[in-house]
């Protein structure tokens, strides 16, 4: 079985610099981390060259959320809206609203190749579960502040 | 969902589990404390960590008795091997190290606690490289294939909150079917230290008194140290299969399910043939916040809405706290150990079920509504051939897995 592979990406300016259209979907999006206010930021802009929504969800987090957790150890370790955030998956959240999507979600690691690992994991899906079509791979890369969509789907 | 043409169709396997929890370094001592109510909660001590606890927070979960912490990624290498040795211990000579593996890790937080307080950004070692540029799992990932001396055809580590370890299963299923591997050994494990102390008490979640899942005066949970292993095979089979693994996610809230529980309902709805062969015990997530346990009861109340005999539902959290990314994995060693020995274990703690819920929660009190003794007729005349085990993750990833016998 073959795949193909498209890969959008966008730089997300942080801390914003304004009020996100996204806002009103979002619980608190001031209080978001950086991959958490980035993901939807880059979906709102890269929305109309991505298409249809996807059928599952890869999100590839190299380093997981290290620099949130540091945050959150390094200003007292007593923030709640910080410690929210120190999973590698609650960035999803805020995407996920803004998509207005749910669905079968995975968070992956396997750094230094975890969105290649990811993108292999997607591909496994396509092969063994016919009903899924196509698969976005999202990936956040904290050096670039770049967001990358990569959508999998069957040749 | 139906398989592709080209997936190998035969059921997956359980060959081996191995845990180590707070209550036991072995799966047997696991089960007997969930069957004898042991009381494992302990004070931690405060005095080595970096941020000191806020007056008022006297810490207390379920720990691994007389261990060194100075490293957390040293303790969880040295848990997460003893718990495969356990689980591979009855498998066929050389059978992972002969056929194509897999392995899979589970975890939430890895050995953060290990790097995340140090006041540089650069280097604790001096070695020139940061803690930072790596995820905390996947060096766990690899010291244990070392370790362990396997040759893994396929490896990655799963991090999706409190539902990590059924997310695990679910990836092994796919690559079992995909036929890229003979087994699969899938791993959890989380240690509890400050950081995660810290941020579960600043959400307000960790209960004064005891986990109480569905009691009618529950105030949270404790969390668990735990390492656990469940070996999966299509080519080697047992009497106890993994009949089914889902996932699903919603964007409700960062930290707590919807009302509806509607992710949590669509995983579970979409486990194969459940309506056809409805499962006779749940292994409830069952976290004793307020939160999860009004979804998990609404989410069991609509999904056997039409099933003439009700499951049961029972957890483990009182038991061995809550786990984070070790339990789901530990609910599905301990749904084998009912599969094979036919004894359901209660919820030790919960007096009163919560009067608003519409389940049946294995407790001991029996005169409370719906409330089954051990030794009821639930016990004597019912063949438990299904499990359906549950987990409820922040971010909203929940996910559900079905556990039957043969």
């Amino acid at each position: 079985m073959t795949f193909n592979r498209q890969t959008l990406s966008a730089k997300i300016p942080f801390p914003a610099k304004e009020t996100p259209t996204w806002a009103a979907m979002s619980d608190r999006w001031y209080q978001l981390d950086q991959p958490g206010y980035s993901l939807p930021q880059a979906f709102t802009l890269l929305k109309e060259d991505l298409g249809a929504l996807p059928d599952l969800i890869l999100l590839a987090s190299p380093q997981a959320s290290n620099p949130t957790d540091r945050d959150f150890a390094r200003s007292g370790a007593n923030s709640p809206s910080k410690f929210v955030h120190t999973l590698p998956n609650i960035r999803a959240v805020s995407l996920l609203q803004a998509m207005e999507w749910s669905g079968p979600l995975l968070c992956v690691q396997n750094d230094p190749s975890t969105l290649e690992s990811a993108v292999e994991e997607a591909e496994l899906e396509l092969e063994t579960k016919p009903e899924l079509k196509r698969i976005w791979v999202i990936s956040f890369n904290a050096l670039e502040s770049e967001v990358s969509f990569t959508i999998v789907a069957r040749a | 969902m139906g398989l592709s043409s080209t997936a190998d169709q035969k059921p997956v396997s359980i060959i081996g589990t191995g845990c180590s929890t707070a209550t036991g370094e072995t799966v047997s001592g696991f089960v007997s404390a969930l069957h004898s109510g042991l009381d494992a909660l302990v004070p931690v001590s405060t005095e080595t960590w970096k941020v000191a606890p806020k007056p008022g927070f006297e810490p207390r979960a379920f720990r691994w008795a007389n261990n060194d912490r100075s490293s957390i990624r040293k303790l969880l290498g040295e848990k997460l091997l003893q718990v495969f040795k356990e689980a591979s211990s009855g498998l066929p000579s050389g059978s992972l190290q002969r056929d194509r593996i897999g392995v899979v890790l589970a975890s939430t937080k890895g050995f953060t606690e290990d790097f995340v307080w140090n006041e540089s950004s650069g280097s604790s070692s001096g070695s020139g490289s940061s803690d930072f540029d790596i995820d905390p799992l996947t060096p766990l990932l690899t010291d244990f294939v070392q370790a362990a001396g396997l040759i893994p055809a396929r490896k990655v580590c799963v991090s999706n909150a409190c539902a990590s370890s059924l997310a695990a299963l679910y990836v092994a299923r796919t690559w079992l079917h995909a036929d890229r591997v003979d087994h699969v050994v899938v791993l959890a494990c989380d240690a509890i230290d400050s950081f995660v102390l810290h941020g579960f008490h600043q959400l307000r979640v960790l209960s004064p008194d005891r986990t109480r899942p569905f009691s009618g005066v529950r105030t949270g949970f404790h969390l668990g140290d735990a390492a656990a292993c469940v070996v999966l095979s299509k080519k080697i089979q047992s009497s106890v299969h993994l009949l089914d693994a889902r996932i699903d996610s919603e964007g409700h809230a960062a930290t707590r399910p919807s009302h509806s529980g509607d992710s949590l309902l669509r995983a579970a709805r979409s486990l194969e043939s459940l309506n056809l062969n409805p499962p006779e015990l749940v292994i409830a997530h069952g976290t004793s916040t307020q939160a999860n346990d009004v979804t998990e009861d609404r989410v069991f109340t609509a999904l056997f809405a039409e099933t003439p005999k009700k499951p049961v539902i029972t957890g483990t959290k009182w038991s061995v706290g809550h786990t984070l990314g070790a339990a789901g994995l530990l609910d599905v060693i301990a749904a084998v150990e009912v599969l094979k020995t036919q004894k359901a274990f209660p919820i030790f703690t919960t007096a009163e079920v919560d009067s608003t819920f519409q389940n049946q929660y294995l407790v001991q009190n029996t005169a409370q509504k719906f409330a089954l003794n051990p030794e009821s007729a639930f016990q004597r005349a019912t063949t438990i051939n299904r499990i359906m085990v549950t987990s409820l993750g922040f971010g909203g990833v929940h996910a559900a897995a079905l556990v039957g016998l043969a």
